[in-house]
């Protein structure tokens, strides 16, 4: 036991900041996701919440495995079931967590946790995190207006949105 | 070398907005389609920026002989040059056998990327002799936003590590110099460079070894005499039946085979700088025979060999046949004086007559016996081994412990004065 838990520091003490903030970052949107999709006043299933949780515990932990895509998906579930149904603040919070989660995890799946690097990597790919933050937020915005017009077929239009947001994406890649 | 594949990463993002992208169209829910954006985003973001092939890497190390504590650097060179590309993080990873350290620890080195080519520098340093090894165990490549992943393997690269890191010096003492090319000073008298006295001139001197000054003033020619110079040959016996200790590389603790085999280098060295003849007996067998020599090649032969040095409980030291050496020859016995074989050809080159020196390799005891019974049993053996001493003693060998610098001085001086003692037949 002893044994075990020397080699537990030892591993310990080989990990690097960078991979710590990495894990921390995903911790934190697990949480901010979990806790948006809890806080608006409705009866969200808890089962898919606590999926969502042990999901977040396992990506913290193993950021390249499936922890995290059952984490998102468990929160995507949990809107699905029970959501009230329209586009407030709490699904924008609930989204953009949900895309620091994924970018952390991805980040942090490239790298093991011993593994020496620079702090300037952290801010590696914040340039197609902020472009698709930002389509979050304007798509968002979209659909909050197209509910409160209640056009007929106004979730085309969001879908219609979202193959344009593609499209805007391949466009500033290219 | 793998070719780029999707990662985690990319199937969650595309699983995870089709899922809600689904959900949404079922249930007509906008909200649920906004929660689809990052991953939609993210999914075709990857996709777009995948890289068309693998890169091509290497690795070579700056030095591939090094000498205990020295630092070398792996550098690894990732090449997309065949039309590959080094993705947006490349993370390269640089394993090593045991006695090799790398900074970072773990050997790995995480960068970023522009997709071109990359140079990534690794310092290794050597912590024990031996032979060792550095892989480029791999280079990992990863596209923007984790999407696709790619990782290319390398080859191991050897390196010897020297046991050079002892100092040693010794007095200008060895009892039976006979050779023609070395630094020490014979018994007789001939070319050297050591005065030895001035005496009257007799046929066959040399004319510029006129003394002028007392020439004029007694009036009759004298000359300078020198001492010669004269080499020895100097073999070492390693002792390899046995490694008692801990090691811990060169900054640390040593066992008695790290001792051992640094001061048959240390010694080694020495002699060879000094232009004896150096020969090498290894008892174990691991370590093949050296047959004397002199010169900067033999020293190199000689630490060549060293690396190899192992304890081997399969050896078969009992067997080995010492090559007859010269009766001038001097033997420095390296051993730590715990096996029966190392003393019975110490005892037995003794008794032939040679000139042997025992250096004590065992190490100091630093760790307290577990329990009360192993202490006992240290003790007895300890008892033991010191009768053992004695008795080497009292055949004339000598017994020292290493402690570098010096170690032999007195006891050559020792076995020089008896040497050159009249000796009644």
């Amino acid at each position: 036991m002893s044994r075990r838990l020397g080699r537990l520091a030892t591993m310990a003490h080989e990990w690097t900041r960078v991979t710590l903030v990495l894990r921390i970052t995903i911790a934190l949107g697990v949480a901010g996701a979990v806790v948006a999709s809890a806080v608006p006043a409705w009866d969200v299933p808890d089962a898919y919440l606590w999926i969502a949780v042990i999901g977040g515990v396992v990506g913290v932990v193993v950021p390249d495995a499936g922890g995290a895509s059952v984490a998102s998906a468990g929160v995507v579930v949990a809107w699905a079931v029970r959501g009230p149904g329209g586009v407030g603040p709490a699904v924008i919070v609930t989204a953009l967590c949900l895309l620091v989660v994924h970018v952390a995890s991805a980040l942090a799946a490239a790298m093991p946790m011993s593994a020496r690097s620079t702090s300037d990597l952290l801010v590696r790919w914040i340039r197609p995190t902020g472009v698709i933050a930002a389509a979050t937020v304007a798509t968002a915005g979209i659909a909050a207006a197209f509910d409160r017009w209640s056009p007929p077929g106004s979730l085309l239009l969001v879908l219609v949105v979202l193959a344009a947001l593609g499209g805007a994406v391949w466009w500033w890649t290219d | 070398v793998r070719t780029w594949a999707p990662t985690h990463a990319h199937l969650r993002a595309a699983a995870v907005a089709a899922l809600a992208v689904v959900v949404a169209v079922v249930a007509g829910r906008t909200d649920v389609a906004v929660l689809a954006v990052p991953f939609v985003g993210a999914a075709v973001w990857g996709a777009l920026r995948r890289p068309s092939g693998p890169p091509a890497v290497g690795m070579a190390l700056d030095a591939t002989t090094l000498f205990e504590g020295q630092w070398t650097s792996a550098r690894v060179a990732v090449r997309t040059r065949t039309g590959g590309s080094s993705g947006d993080v490349a993370t390269v990873t640089v394993g090593t056998t045991a006695w090799l350290a790398t900074d970072p620890r773990s050997g790995a080195l995480t960068v970023s990327s522009d997709g071109g080519d990359l140079d990534v520098v690794i310092p290794v340093r050597a912590v024990r002799w031996g032979r060792h090894e550095v892989t480029l165990r791999s280079v990992v490549c990863t596209s923007t936003l984790g999407a696709y992943r790619t990782e290319v393997n390398g080859q191991p690269i050897g390196v010897a590590t020297l046991p050079l890191s002892a100092e040693f010096d010794a007095v200008d003492a060895v009892p039976e110099p006979s050779g023609l090319v070395g630094l020490h000073r014979a018994r007789r008298q001939g070319p050297g460079s050591e005065p030895a006295e001035v005496r009257p001139f007799r046929t066959g001197d040399r004319l510029r070894r006129i003394n002028w000054k007392v020439s004029s003033r007694t009036g009759a020619l004298h000359v300078t005499s020198t001492w010669a110079d004269q080499d020895t040959h100097v073999l070492l016996l390693l002792d390899t039946e046995a490694d008692l200790g801990a090691s811990d590389g060169v900054d640390g603790r040593a066992s008695s085979l790290d001792i051992a085999v640094r001061a048959a280098a240390a010694v080694g060295e020495h002699y060879l700088r000094a232009g004896d003849r150096v020969g090498l007996v290894d008892l174990g067998r691991r370590v093949r025979d050296i047959r004397p020599g002199s010169g900067r090649r033999q020293l190199r032969r000689l630490l060549d060999a060293l690396v190899l040095a192992e304890a081997s409980s399969t050896h078969r030291a009992d067997l080995v046949r010492i090559r007859p050496i010269g009766a001038d020859a001097m033997v420095i016995a390296l051993t730590p004086l715990v096996g029966e074989v190392g003393r019975t050809h110490i005892v037995s080159l003794a008794q032939h007559g040679r000139t042997v020196v025992v250096v004590d390799t065992m190490p100091d005891a630093t760790e307290d016996p577990s329990s009360p019974w192993t202490a006992m049993a240290t003790r007895v053996r300890a008892m033991e081994r010191r009768a053992e001493i004695d008795q080497l003693i009292e055949l004339g060998v000598p017994v020292v412990a290493w402690h570098g610098r010096g170690t032999l001085d007195q006891v050559l001086r020792n076995v020089s004065r008896i040497a050159r003692a009249p000796r009644v037949r």
